[in-house]
Order: structure tokens, then C-alpha cells, then sequence
């Protein structure tokens, strides 16, 4: 059971950094869909924190803006609003794709972006999905009455498991990401049910085709689930920039960068399940682009083993 | 305890209240308005039981700190109908019989209407999809899917009301008919309560101070500290109990609170009873106690040596042997063309009912200890209790509230004897309910197996002889691991005739968490070895699965694996049944090459998948909102 005295609620970034001096331990959350699960048996146990601070009102953080080469969405967005909004659903195919496979449609309504990026949980669905998209975490703080900004790639602010680089009195405020329209997008889960489960494997790819959708144009590959920080697939994007879609290439690339995984289970179903889902993103997400023939893809079981023992 | 003031409006009603601080909406809706329509089935977002719209938008109300909800819009389940009024939804519901323990359909009808508000032409994939977050232990889905394509039907014009009241007459058998199920309008419109929905005047809460070791000796506990909490009303220990403490479904070995020592991780040791759930909490917390660890089994199979002995009185670890013997099986062996030999186990398993364990006691004006609980078993409880509490058995009465699912996992009388001890002690109602994880780690689970097997064929596929030895870990406590084997060794070797049989199924005790009663009760663990080597055999012998048991079932006439003679069996109608519904592909297991002829036929559902409102379809009908 999860006991706090007071429950704040700032409504600006002044309030919210006025508040920081003036209260000791506090917990600031947004959605609360994690902190309220962590708080029982098994996890954290009962848990008394004098003050909860929720930023999900505080106005500066209201951000919602897609313009043609660039969106900023704030932290404090759901992942419900992924899911449902228009014009995401039309350009950035990713994020409904990566939303309809996190928690459910309940939980998606109370479970913000930030939390799932701050929490830095090696499953977390977001962030691979955000790195596909050359994600950006802006992040305010303030000094000496001075309220400031400064920007770090998604990649370099999640330092580890559970850790992100948040300094003093720092939170963040928003993400900015490519517009990727034009590109096709694949999310790919594995858990032990369908709907409120933790990935064991999760992969996040966009790619872009020539105009024929003969050639990858761009791709960008991320993995999470297999290891403590997500990360994207340089080596795999890298090799296949440039190249003809066909059967080889996808399976030479789906090979290259298995030794990402570092988890400390079951590594093996892992690597199989990793290699499977690579394809499959890469197929899936220039099927739209390119005129797939009846097995196109058309992969023995056989020859997949092999591939993972290569 | 902190407060805050909220100002919000609850179905229509605009509420200024103070509240505690740190009370979810689930807890402000259920303690402080009594709108116990939305349950806790699990508090961590799990289940959906509590389901509840906040400005329109469904979410999960165990989820929601009740500060969150100040200036909000809040809508239950008590707004969408009442028994006598349902809604479309809540008719479909009942017709289709969507309802059975009751205890997630709250949610699952705020879920539906969710589902139907965002897109009333839904497609099925789509439902299944947006109500993915609400758990159901009862039905299988498929009725509560059933309901809501009705209702959305019924909506939409495509169907006439009317055909929401088509419940038919049972003519000559109720088999069959869909009749009115009498209790569904109390089910479907939340109005239904249950135990840990119920509320007396001065009702005290009970938490429960439990075992973190598996085998250990108490060697001291200190309750002094939790006394002094405030709003403590008592503390119980096995030092309370007035009669003889000991309880269990087949065998009476479990005390109330752990005696002297504990025997497996969970077990209960001493209980509070205290004005509110926070002080019952925080006394729990400051329970002091010194343990003796002993070493502990965890391995049926080392149980079963004996060299360590978890109920000392009892010189064995062995709780239950039952052997059958029918004709000479080496004889029987001796005559088999192809013999098999196989291991197969089974894990424990959790009931998962999605009512946790709950109940309230209280002493009447005439001195009878009543127990309110969704009890599978309340007449052997009322007995139990009395010799417990030392009271003749008309002083004790039980109660059986609505069984939220038991599923077996609620005959076991696990935590009603604390009840009845804070009761008779304070002479004040008391309640318990249980978390989810607690009721995990404390009550019992189907029992994990290890089952030998060696079966004889004839190359026609005639069984000649079968040997099956299976030892079941009983856990800690007995409970009812004594039935549990006579129905393993009694029905394992499956509906065929079998002249020459062996069988011996054993439970033993363990330090692990106590193994009871669960669905199909002893017969799964068994006639899955058996089925599963069936089919071992079929591949063996290059035969049809369903051929070689039709070769081998029981028909009228034939004598039982206990020789009882059977004046009809209807095995080969099931076979004939379940071979044409699953479109059946003939031929060996191994026989089929890539892909079976039978996957996605008619009848056969395709395997679950995600996005279905992503495609152009789903926006062309309405889409997401």
C-alpha cells in the first residue's frame, strides 16, 4: 500500500521549482500507473513517502505540435493520445503501432511518455519506439531563479537501468522527434499474454523505400527487452541503407547484431525470437512500399537455425 | 491519517468531501460513497475489476490517486442501470449468461460500454482488442463477446430489442435451454455484495503478521510493540484459540495460527484487529519475531525419505498412499508388442478466482459467532469451528456470501478461524480482505506432480497393461491431498479398458505452499500423463489418435479401473463429437508435414492478435476516438 501526507499538484514550472526547495522527500510522478503497482507485497511493500508531486498540470508542459519535419510532444503525453490522435496515426505510424502493444487502453489513458522513459525500465516499449525516431529529450531546470533548457539524444540520457541523466532540480519536459512520414513502421512484442505484460523482447523499426520500394532508402532498428538500456541497430540499418529489398539481405542483416543481447535469462529463446522479429519488422515495415509476391519471405525453419548458429 | 478535500461529481452528483490523502479513487468510491460496484480484484491494474470512466474515459480506478479525480467527472457502474432498468449492454449480458461468479462483470460491462461509446459499430477483433485489459476467470470470453456484439447489434437498429429477451422454456429438461439466470441483474449492475464489499457499524479490520520462512521454530514473538499502535483492538495467536485448533478438508492438521513453528512461507502467525486498515498495517509492521530455522523440504521425492519430518507426530512425511491393483501387469506387458516409457510433471497452479479471499465475523446479540465468507464448504467450516472455538454448533453459524470463483480454491478454511477469534474476542464485527498477492502466497494450489508411466500395446493398438506411479506434492498442510489422490488413481488411467493395471499416486508433505482442491481435482495431473503417452503411442504405432482410443474405450459392460461395472459410457460420443467440431485432419501425429490441414477451419479460432483498430477498416467504421 502506497501512503503519502500530501498530494501536489503545480500548475506552472515556477510552482513546480518552487516546490522542489521547499519540500523534502517527495516522489514526483505523472501517471502513477507504476509507482501504485510498486507500492505492494512482493515489490516495495508498503511505502510512506511524505509528498507526491504530480506534474501532469503544470502548463508549460502542454506541448502537442506536429509540423512537417520535427514533432514535440510533452512528457506528461499518454500513450492513449499516441493511439488515437489523427495526425500520428497518419505520419508517425510508429507510435500507434508501439501503443496498442503497451499495458491496455485503461492504462494508456493515465500512463504518460516520460514515465516510461524516466523510469528507464530495460522493457520499456517506449523507448525503443522513441529511438527509431531520433527522439531528443528536452529537459528544463532552473538556476538561480533562471529557468533553463538544454536537449540531449534520447540515447545518451537513459544511462542505465533506471537511471537517466536528470541533474538537481531537473525534469523532463518534452520530446522532440522526426515527422517519419512517408515511412512504414513495425512494432514487434513478445510477453507471456497479449495485453498488461512486460516485453521479453520488443522491436521498434521504420524504414523508407526508394520510389520503386526496390531499395531501403532509410531504416532504423531499436531493441528492448534483451538488454539493461535499449539501443538501436547501427550495424544492421547501416548495412542495409542503400541495398535491394530482397530475401538475402534481409536475412544478412537480421544476423549482424544478435550479440546485443545481455539479459540474465534465457538467452538462447531470446537470440531465436530476436532474429525472427528483425525480419519481420524489416518485412512489415516496407510491405505497404513494395509489391510483395506470395513468399517473398519464404524462410525454412531450417535455414533460420542455421542462421543463429552461424 | 492526512487528508485533502476533493470537489468532484459522481454519477451526476457533485461531491465536496475530505478524504484520506493517499486513498485511490477505488478506495474514495468503495469506502467513503459505498459504491461498491467497482471492485479490487488485484490493485496493481491487472484485472480490470474497477474499471470506472473519469471525463469519459474508462480507466482503471486503483490506479488513480483521488486527488487526480478533484474536478473530474467520475461515472460507475451504478450509472449505467439498475436491476429493474438494465441497459442494452447489461440485458445482452444477462441473456447470454455473460454473468457467472459475478466478480469481474462490473468492470466488464463499463468496459463494453467503453468499447461500444468509442466505436458502436466495433467488429469482434476490435472488442476483443479495446477490452483487453479486463480478466475473466469464469467463461472463457466467449459469452461475455457474445453479449456485446449483441447489444451492439441491438444499438445499431440491426436487431430488434426484442430479441434481448429471447430466453427460452425448458420443455422437458433444463439441459440445453437458456433460462433466466436469477441472480444476473445483481451481477450485471453492480449491486451485488460481496464479502469484502459488506459493512458493519464499528467493524474492525484484520491484517495477518505471516511466515517469511519455510521451516522454522518460533522461538519468540513480541507483540508489544503492535499493541500500542493506535486503534488496536486486539492481537490473536494460537495462544487464544479455546477449543481444539487444528482444520482441513480430509485431514485435520492445519492450526488456525501457526503452534510453535511455522511450515511454509505465508503461514499465518498472529492477526490484527484494528479500527481502521492503516493501523491494522502499521501494527503488523511493528511485530517482532525470532526464528529457529530448521531445514526444509522442498522435493516431494526427498520428502518422501523420511530423513526430515514437517508434522513430527505423524513419524512420516507421507500423507496418503493409494494403490489399485486389477489383473497381473507383467503378465499384461508380457503380451505387448511395443511397450512406453515416459516421465511427466505437473506444476503447482494458481485458482486465480478474481474474488480474493474475504469475509466478516461478528458475534450476534445471542452469542452466536457468525462468519460471513464465500466459503465452497461452509457446513464442514460450521463444524470445524465449533470444535476450534469450543462452542456447541448451534452457536456457530455460517454464511456463504457470493463466491467471487472458488474454482476448489475456496474450500479450505484458511483464514475464517481469525476471523471468528477477533470477533469473539472484541465482541465487534471484524472484516478481512486479502491482497492478491497475498492470497497467492497463502492459500492452497493444485498440486505439482511427477508421474511414472509404462504402458504395453499390441501393434493393433490394444492396450495390455499399464503401470503409473505419480507422487504429489502436498505442500505443508494436508487440506484435501487425500482425495486428491483417490480421484488421481481412481480416474488416471483415463475412460479405457485396461485389464491389467498398477496404480499408486502418493501425497506427501513439503515445506512448499500447501496443495488443496482444484478443478477436475486429482484427475488432471494423471490423465494428462495418460493422454499425453496415448499420443506417444498413436505416432509409435503410425495410428490415428482418435482410432487407438476408440480401440481402447470403455463401453458399456466393461469393468472400471475400481471394477465397478459400467451400464453405459458415453466416451465414444465425446470422440465423435470433438473429431468432427475440430475438423479433424486423420492420420498419426506424425504424419501431417508443415502446416495441419485443421488450423483456421471452420470452427477453429485463429490465434490472438493486436491492432486490429489500426487497420483501414476499423477507421472506416468509426474508428478510434
Amino acid at each position: 500500500m502506497l501512503q503519502y501526507d500530501n498530494y501536489f499538484i503545480p500548475k506552472s514550472l515556477a510552482e513546480y521549482f518552487d516546490m522542489l526547495q521547499e519540500i523534502k522527500n517527495y516522489r514526483i510522478v505523472a501517471g502513477c500507473t507504476d509507482i501504485l503497482p510498486w507500492a505492494r507485497e512482493g515489490r516495495a511493500g508498503d511505502v510512506h513517502i511524505e509528498n507526491i508531486i504530480d506534474i501532469t498540470n503544470i502548463k508549460e508542459l502542454d506541448l502537442f505540435d506536429i509540423k512537417k519535419e520535427k514533432i514535440t510532444i510533452s512528457a506528461t503525453t499518454t500513450f492513449q493520445k499516441l493511439f488515437t490522435d489523427p495526425e500520428i496515426r497518419k505520419d508517425i505510424k510508429i507510435l500507434p503501432q508501439v501503443s496498442v502493444w503497451f499495458a491496455d487502453d485503461q492504462i494508456r489513458e493515465q500512463a504518460t511518455i516520460g514515465g516510461n522513459i524516466v523510469n528507464a525500465s530495460p522493457a520499456a516499449d517506449g523507448a525503443p519506439a522513441f529511438l527509431t525516431l531520433n527522439a531528443i529529450a528536452i529537459i528544463k531546470g532552473r538556476k538561480e531563479k533562471q529557468i533553463y533548457e538544454r536537449k540531449v539524444s534520447l540515447d545518451k540520457f537513459i544511462l542505465g537501468r533506471n537511471k537517466v541523466d536528470l541533474q538537481g532540480n531537473e525534469i523532463l519536459a518534452a520530446l522532440e522527434m522526426d515527422n517519419t512520414s512517408g515511412y512504414g513502421a513495425s512494432f514487434e512484442k513478445v510477453g507471456h499474454r497479449r495485453s498488461l505484460v512486460i516485453s521479453t523482447v520488443c522491436v521498434s523499426c521504420v524504414a523508407k523505400t526508394d520510389a520503386l520500394g526496390k531499395v531501403f532508402e532509410d531504416i532504423r532498428i531499436a531493441v528492448a527487452g534483451v538488454r539493461e538500456i535499449p539501443c538501436r541497430l547501427t550495424k544492421t540499418e547501416l548495412f542495409l541503407k542503400g541495398k535491394d529489398i530482397n530475401e538475402n539481405n534481409i536475412l544478412a542483416a537480421s544476423l549482424l547484431e544478435l550479440d546485443v543481447i545481455n539479459s540474465r535469462s534465457r538467452k538462447e529463446y531470446r537470440k531465436e525470437v530476436l532474429q525472427n522479429f528483425i525480419i519481420r519488422a524489416i518485412i512489415k515495415s516496407v510491405s505497404d512500399r513494395i509489391a510483395i509476391q506470395e513468399n517473398f519471405f519464404d524462410l525454412t525453419k531450417e535455414k533460420q537455425l542455421e542462421g543463429v548458429s552461424a | 491519517m492526512h487528508k485533502l478535500t476533493i470537489n468532484l461529481e459522481v454519477n451526476g452528483r457533485k461531491i465536496n468531501k475530505e478524504v484520506n490523502s493517499h486513498y485511490r479513487l477505488l478506495d474514495f468510491l468503495r469506502e467513503d460513497l459505498d459504491l461498491t460496484g467497482s471492485k479490487e480484484g488485484c490493485g496493481a491494474g491487472e484485472c480490470g475489476t474497477c474499471s470506472v470512466f473519469v471525463d469519459g474515459k474508462l480507466v482503471k480506478s486503483c490506479l488513480m490517486p483521488v486527488a487526480k479525480a478533484s474536478g473530474k467527472k467520475i461515472e460507475t457502474i451504478e450509472h449505467q442501470g439498475t436491476p429493474d432498468k438494465l441497459s442494452t449492454l447489461q440485458k445482452a449480458f444477462y441473456l447470454t449468461g455473460a454473468s457467472q461468479c459475478g466478480f469481474c462483470i462490473p468492470g466488464m460491462v463499463m468496459a463494453a460500454t467503453s468499447t461500444l461509446r468509442n466505436n458502436p459499430n466495433a467488429d469482434i477483433e476490435e472488442i476483443k482488442e479495446e477490452m483487453g485489459g479486463n480478466i475473466c476467470r469464469c467463461t472463457g470470453y466467449q459469452k461475455i463477446f457474445d453479449a456485446v456484439e449483441l447489444a451492439r447489434d441491438v444499438i445499431s437498429g440491426k436487431l430488434d430489442p426484442k430479441s434481448l429477451e429471447q430466453y427460452s422454456k425448458p420443455k422437458e429438461s433444463y439441459l440445453g435451454a437458456n433460462v433466466k439466470r436469477i441472480d444476473a441483474p445483481s451481477k450485471v449492475t453492480g449491486r451485488l455484495k460481496y464479502a469484502a464489499d459488506m459493512k458493519m457499524p464499528n467493524m474492525l479490520h484484520m491484517q495477518v503478521f505471516r511466515s517469511t520462512r519455510p521451516h522454522a521454530k518460533i522461538k519468540k514473538l513480541d507483540l508489544s510493540k503492535a499493541k500500542k499502535v493506535l486503534g488496536v483492538e486486539t492481537i490473536v495467536t494460537c495462544e487464544d484459540i479455546p477449543g481444539v485448533d487444528n482444520f482441513g478438508v480430509f485431514i485435520e492438521d492445519q492450526p488456525v495460527l501457526a503452534r510453535d513453528k511455522v511450515r511454509y512461507v505465508g503461514e499465518a502467525i498472529a492477526a490484527v484487529a484494528a479500527d481502521t486498515l492503516e493501523a491494522a498495517k502499521e501494527a503488523i509492521s511493528k511485530i517482532e519475531i525470532e526464528y529457529e530455522d530448521l531445514p526444509a523440504l522442498f522435493d516431494a521425492e526427498e520428502a518422501l525419505k523420511d530423513k526430515i519430518l514437517i508434522h513430527e507426530h505423524y513419524k512420516t512425511n507421507l500423507v496418503k498412499h493409494i494403490p489399485i491393483r486389477k489383473g497381473n501387469v507383467e503378465e499384461g506387458f508380457a503380451k505387448a508388442d511395443l511397450i512406453v516409457e515416459e516421465k511427466f510433471s505437473t506444476q503447482a497452479v494458481e485458482h486465480a478466482y478474481l474474488e480474493p479471499m474475504a469475509g466478516v465475523g461478528y458475534v450476534d446479540s445471542d452469542g452466536t459467532l457468525v462468519i460471513v465468507s464465500p466459503s465452497q464448504n461452509i457446513t464442514h467450516h460450521r463444524h470445524m469451528m465449533a470444535k476450534i472455538m469450543n462452542l456447541p454448533i448451534h452457536k456457530v453459524r455460517f454464511i456463504m456470501s457470493p463466491v467471487g470463483g472458488g474454482f476448489g480454491g475456496k474450500e479450505d478454511m484458511i483464514y475464517q478461524g481469525m476471523l471468528a477469534l477477533c470477533a469473539m474476542k472484541t465482541r465487534l464485527p471484524v472484516k478481512y480482505v486479502m491482497t492478491r498477492e497475498e492470497d497467492i502466497i497463502s492459500t492452497a494450489k493444485r498440486h505439482p506432480s511427477r508421474t511414472t508411466y509404462k504402458i504395453g500395446l499390441t501393434k493393433e493398438g490394444k492396450i495390455t497393461a499399464v503401470q503409473i506411479k505419480m507422487i504429489a506434492d502436498g505442500g505443508a498442510y494436508g487440506c484435501s491431498t487425500e482425495g486428491v489422490m483417490r480421484k488421481a488413481a481412481i480416474l488416471g488411467a483415463g475412460p479405457y479398458k485396461i485389464d491389467n493395471l498398477q496404480m499408486d499416486t502418493m501425497g506427501v508433505y513439503t515445506n512448499n505452499t500447501p496443495s488443496g482442491a482444484f478443478r477436475s481435482f486429482g484427475a488432471l495431473q494423471t490423465e494428462f500423463a495418460t493422454e499425453s503417452i496415448l499420443d506417444i503411442c498413436a505416432e509409435k504405432l503410425n495410428m490415428d489418435p482418435f482410432e487407438l482410443r476408440r480401440k481402447n474405450m470403455f463401453v458399456a459392460g466393461d469393468l472400471t479401473h475400481t471394477k465397478q461395472k459400467l451400464n453405459s459410457a458415453s466416451i465414444g460420443t465425446v470422440l465423435n463429437e470433438l473429431e468432427s467440431l475440430a475438423n479433424w485432419e486423420k492420420g498419426a501425429p506424425n504424419s501431417r508435414g508443415q502446416i495441419r490441414k485443421d488450423l483456421n477451419s471452420k470452427d477453429n479460432r485463429e490465434s490472438c492478435f493486436l491492432g486490429a483498430r489500426l487497420s483501414e477498416k476499423s477507421r472506416l467504421s468509426g474508428g478510434v476516438k
